[in-house]
């Protein structure tokens, strides 16, 4: 295969991972926490929606990261309002997420710029090369000439999984999720830890989202967000619930989304669906693999 | 009775409250909108044939997802369902030799039910087998299946033209007839409205349903009282797949006569929100079903007269959704604080 | 001073009077007993001074008038607790589950807890392994040193204690004594709840007893005997509402031949229990909360499969577990806990009257659930067992727990079973619906049924069963016929046998340990 062909498709899988990431690491969170938020797609959605809106309107993609981020903060708390605080059933709160996203960004979309043929876009966020950037053959490329969020995004892998190993906030977390009795006993206050992480995912989701418009497309769709946050359920799962877990298993998926845009030139000879539907079959799989050994925390989806 | 509808009736009007403030967010004139709505799936004979084609699917798929809920199998996956109904019935419609409409029609009818129903039916073996969690299942199988789709239409099964990512039409010995020339009520709106006394009469006037029920709210009771519960809800999984499946024969077959990528514009989600807007009852399904037919057909003359997008639809179930949520909260709460 | 003194304290669950008006005082230096049966409010009482549960009255510590409204403040105070049902994150190291309580700032150092954890245990002499395994891998016994080393981390004044031996092999248990009493002498002052008369003598100098929600007596270990405590444990109930049934010596209805369960970890959980019921017979068994009563109960019901021994119903052999195939051999169940396995609340009561395979069958036919015969069925019910409802429509939660218990009884009993197997039937119940549960418990025997009662109430036991057998660490031993000895019955259920008698005979082929 080509120097060049592989380099970009490198490249391509770390543009394709960073949203996947993020909502991954958000996910990541709210399960920690005992909590399974299937609401990604729609707060993916939303960050997107809100990050290139304000962005478009100020000129500024910082801002319009500013509002996305305030924006999934907001989201999260709702979510936990409603599932945590009311006691809802957390399918039906994610659910009613990923419609409510979809309507309103539909909506406001429409009504602010109209149905315009020719789609809006906004200034690129730059990107800025690192050291080695043009020194390191394939890795340099990929991974040291990129925007300043996706190197957020890769350095909060490292955070992340620092925060759940040696944090006492991370300690907590884990224990509310695993047994929020015996974490009770401790003082800790279940409702605020859940809602907490709750509005740390849907943080998490909208910067997915923002990376979305202000790095990836430049511009807004409809439904943008196009199955993300499902895969970003899946590699939970497939990561086994560990941030370098999440980290390799978005990589892989990246790398395996990348593959449907250079289909053609690599004439592989599989159908490129195949790909598409890679990650859900190896979550079913594993799922159906590893029975009652998923890592998962001992209370999530409970009430 | 009357204090679930109450709460029904409120949550509806909270919903289209939400989708009026966001309209006005958008700078919009929220009782223009929702006046052309009314008027595009109301005001005209055409508006209400629409109406029915549109709450024919929800209907069904509502069904099949209260079902499930009722036997507290958390099934997501009713539009992959509806969508593997509709391809095994393109399928076998498009393959089969030349039939009589009446055995044509029925034998599409029942590739529909099966193919929903052994997507289901692999969500509850994982469940029942594996212990893996139907919501993730079920969502993983919607998928797969849209993936499954997109290969077929533009290999196995793509039309014979090779044009379009589609496959061939279905002989018109597989095709449901619709009522009304110029229209496209159907034939297949009888098979919706008679499913919903069949299903009320199965969830409470048969000792499967009654079975269903009680494992579905106390699986533990259930179990004491000597129910066979992990095969009662086997069952539910595949009878909820198979309304599923059949919900998208039926589209297929009197609709859209050929399959495609975007074949299901979300049925199988908004059936969530039709089971849950109908309070997992038969009746309140269909109550559901039509509110949400008359809101999906109208929103296309919305979109036109008032400029107000479509989709306002999907955030108006959603919040219908989550005032039920916030309505319904968890009774009896114990005064201590920590246990 | 005492370290820790309450006045009038109260605790109530959902309008239920748990604890009433309380009073505890206990020194520095003082190991106190606080004895009772199940439901006495023990766990409750400790719970409320650890700042669990919400209560009423005043804590003075060191005489100082303090509020305990959560588990951070007690620890603050310096009040450590070892839990019953262990507060322990099983998928979380051992280290980990330690942290919480050494570590206070925002990083936890997990090299400094492991180092503080062995130091400790070391001073201690706790035995606790390798802290780098997850919680769920160790056996019981270590996983309860672990948790009374997370609460004695920290600098501990009060050192509370529920039921730290029930699950516990006796040399365990020297081991734990070992552990408190070099604590006690260096000043600290512990609370012990526990039913174990024994280890009130062995270990305690004070005792406070509890019973029904209030305190009995409090008695310095000195001046008291194991006699007195079984007295003041289960009360001085005139041996009354005993009704006369001539004995019945039919067919076998249910016979238990060493019957044992094992756990995963291949602890006994059942130790070859036999024992057998004849028609017309009505066999009580007794015992403490945990020795044993959930495992008979779940074997006879088709819940779980017994690892060894047979069982017959009417002379059948059964085999493995199928609740169905139980139900089908005429065994009928009152539940322990009613809400949770008798009924489906949210479904109406007469959809609940024929909640049961059996009853279901019986009123539907090729053509569906009969409604109406259903609502007949339920309406006799609700007139033959005075069951209070606004209508056999109305859902089964908004039923009083009495009425719903008495739903289930008479659905128990519409079967005519040939065994019912009853767990704790009036556990919450008022005086009036405990008399109408038991005057239908004891109809079964009218027809020839069998039944085996199960109940940590000693007076309920005592009142409807011709035969007594004790449950105490697994083990069944034989607590005599009508008319029988209260007392004794009351040190088997402390695991002490009663030394005027003659060795007690025991039903099992395995003694009492």
């Amino acid at each position: 295969m080509e120097l060049e062909l592989f380099t970009a498709l490198c490249t391509a899988a770390v543009a394709m991972a960073v949203p996947l990431l993020f909502a991954g690491l958000g996910e990541l969170l709210a399960e920690k926490s005992g909590v399974i938020n299937i609401g990604l797609e729609g707060m993916i959605l939303l960050g997107a929606f809100a990050a290139f809106a304000v962005a478009h309107a100020t000129g500024s993609n910082a801002a319009g990261l500013a509002a996305a981020l305030a924006l999934g903060g907001v989201w999260g708390l709702g979510f936990a309002y409603f599932a945590v605080v009311r006691g809802a059933n957390q399918i039906v709160v994610g659910t009613a997420v990923n419609l409510f996203a979809t309507g309103l960004t539909g909506v406001l979309y429409r009504s602010i710029y109209g149905v315009t043929g020719t789609a809006m876009t906004i200034e690129p966020s730059p990107t800025i090369a690192l050291p080695g950037a043009r020194s390191i053959p394939i890795l340099g490329q990929a991974l040291l000439n990129q925007t300043p969020l996706t190197y957020v995004c890769l350095a909060t892998i490292p955070l992340m999984a620092l925060f759940l190993a040696r944090t006492r906030a991370g300690l907590e977390l884990k224990m509310v999720g695993e047994n929020p009795n015996a974490a009770a006993t401790h003082g800790i206050n279940v409702a605020r830890t859940r809602t907490s992480a709750l509005v740390a995912c849907g943080i998490f989701c909208a910067a997915g989202g923002a990376y979305l418009t202000l790095d990836y497309t430049h511009t807004f769709v409809e439904g943008m967000s196009s199955g993300r946050g499902f895969i970003a359920l899946a590699i939970v799962i497939v990561g086994r619930r560990r941030p370098a877990g999440v980290l390799v298993a978005a990589l892989l998926f990246g790398f395996v989304t990348a593959l449907q845009f250079h289909f053609q030139a690599l004439a592989l000879g599989i159908p490129f669906q195949f790909f598409l539907v890679l990650p859900y079959v190896a979550t079913l799989a594993l799922l159906a693999l590893n029975a009652g050994d998923t890592n998962a925390p001992a209370a999530l989806g409970k009430n | 009775m009357g204090e679930r509808l109450a709460t029904s009736a409120l949550a509806g009007g909270l919903g289209l409250a939400a989708g009026a403030l966001a309209i006005v967010l958008g700078g919009g004139n929220p009782f223009t909108a929702y006046a052309a709505l009314v008027e595009g799936a109301l005001g005209s004979s055409y508006g209400w044939s629409e109406v029915a084609v549109k709450s024919c699917p929800l209907a069904i798929t509502g069904l099949a997802v209260a079902l499930a809920f009722r036997a507290g199998i958390w099934n997501i996956g009713a539009e992959g369902q509806l969508v593997a109904g509709a391809l095994l019935a393109v399928w076998f419609g498009t393959s089969m030799p030349t039939l009589p409409a009446l055995l044509g029609i029925p034998l599409t009818m029942i590739a529909a039910a099966l193919g929903g129903a052994l997507v289901a039916a692999a969500a509850g073996a994982l469940k029942l087998r594996r212990n893996v969690d139907e919501v993730i299942s079920t969502i993983m199988l919607n998928f797969i299946i849209l993936g499954l789709v997109g290969f077929l239409v533009q290999g196995p099964l793509m039309e014979s033209a090779a044009r379009y990512p589609q496959s061939d039409a279905l002989p018109a010995y597989a095709q449901l007839p619709r009522l009304i020339t110029g229209m496209r009520v159907h034939v297949g709106i009888g098979i919706a409205l008679a499913l919903i006394p069949l299903a009320a009469i199965l969830l409470y006037r048969t000792r499967f349903g009654f079975v269903m029920r009680a494992s579905g709210s106390n699986p533990a009771a259930a179990r004491t009282a000597g129910f066979a519960v992990n095969r009662t809800l086997f069952q539910t999984f595949v009878l909820s797949g198979a309304l599923a499946g059949l919900a998208g024969g039926i589209e297929v077959s009197a609709i859209t006569h050929r399959m495609y990528e975007s074949f299901s514009p979300g049925y199988g989600y908004t059936a969530i929100a039709v089971a849950l807007l109908g309070r997992l009852d038969p009746v309140g399904v269909l109550v559901a079903a039509l509110l949400f037919g008359v809101l999906e057909a109208g929103s296309s003359s919305m979109q036109r007269v008032a400029g107000v997008s479509s989709v306002l639809v999907s955030l108006v179930q959603a919040c219908i959704i989550l005032a039920l949520a916030a309505i319904e909260h968890r009774r009896g709460r114990r005064s201590d604080r920590w246990l | 001073m005492p370290l820790l003194s309450l006045r009038a304290v109260s605790v109530s669950y959902d309008d239920v009077s748990a604890l009433r008006s309380t009073d505890l005082d206990i020194e520095a230096g003082e190991i106190r007993a606080v004895l009772g049966e199940n439901g006495a409010g023990k766990s409750t009482l400790m719970n409320a001074i650890y700042g669990m549960v919400a209560a009423k009255g005043e804590f003075l510590w060191d005489g100082r008038r303090v509020a305990i409204d959560n588990p951070a403040e007690a620890r603050n105070l310096g009040i450590g607790m070892v839990h019953q049902e262990f507060a322990l994150v099983e998928a979380l190291t051992v280290t980990e589950n330690l942290a919480l309580a050494v570590e206070d700032g925002t990083f936890v150092d997990y090299d400094r807890v492991r180092q503080t954890a062995r130091r400790r245990a070391d001073e201690l002499g706790l035995d606790i392994g390798d802290v780098d395994l997850e919680v769920g891998e160790l056996p019981v016994g270590s996983r309860q040193r672990i948790e009374i080393l997370k609460a004695l981390l920290t600098e501990v004044r009060l050192l509370i204690l529920d039921e730290p031996t029930a699950v516990l092999t006796p040399s365990e248990i020297e081991q734990l004594f070992a552990v408190l009493r070099p604590l006690r002498d260096s000043g600290v002052a512990i609370l012990l709840i526990t039913h174990k008369l024994g280890e009130v003598m062995a270990l305690a100098d004070s005792v406070t007893v509890l019973r029904r929600g209030a305190v009995v007596a409090e008695r310095s270990i000195a001046d008291t005997s194991q006699d007195e405590l079984a007295r003041l444990m289960v009360g001085d109930m005139p041996p009354s509402q005993e009704v006369e049934r001539p004995p019945a010596r039919g067919t076998m209805m249910l016979e238990l031949t060493a019957v044992s369960l094992r756990d995963k970890p291949g602890r006994a959980r059942l130790d070859e229990i036999s024992l057998e019921v004849a028609a017309g017979e009505i066999f009580g068994i007794a015992g403490v909360d945990g020795n044993g009563q959930q495992e008979v109960y779940e074997i006879l019901t088709g819940h779980t499969a017994a690892t060894a021994g047979t069982w017959r119903l009417a002379g059948d052999i059964v085999h493995g577990a199928s609740v169905e195939a139980v139900s089908n051999h005429g065994v009928a169940v009152i539940p322990p806990e009613r809400r949770r396995d008798g009924a489906v609340l949210d479904m109406a009561v007469w959809e609940n009257a024929i909640l049961d395979g059996q009853i279901l069958a019986l009123h539907t036919s090729k053509k569906g659930l009969d409604q109406n015969r259903a609502q007949t069925f339920a309406a006799e019910l609700v007139d033959r067992y005075r069951i209070v409802c606004s209508s056999t429509e109305a859902t089964a939660d908004s039923l009083s727990g009495g009425n719903l218990q008495k739903l289930i009884v008479g659905r128990a009993m519409a079967r005519r079973p040939k065994l019912l197997v009853a767990f704790n039937p009036t556990r919450g119940l008022d005086l009036g619906a405990a008399r109408d549960v038991h005057q239908a418990i004891r109809g079964v025997t009218q027809w020839g049924g069998a039944v085996l009662l199960i109940s940590t109430d000693l007076d309920e036991v005592l009142a409807l069963s011709d035969r007594v057998g004790v449950l105490y660490r697994g083990q069944l031993t034989d607590g005599g016929s009508r008319p029988f000895a209260r007392t004794d019955v009351g040190l088997l259920m402390g695991g002490i046998r009663p030394a005027r008698d003659t060795p007690a005979p025991t039903l099992g082929t395995a003694g009492d340990g």
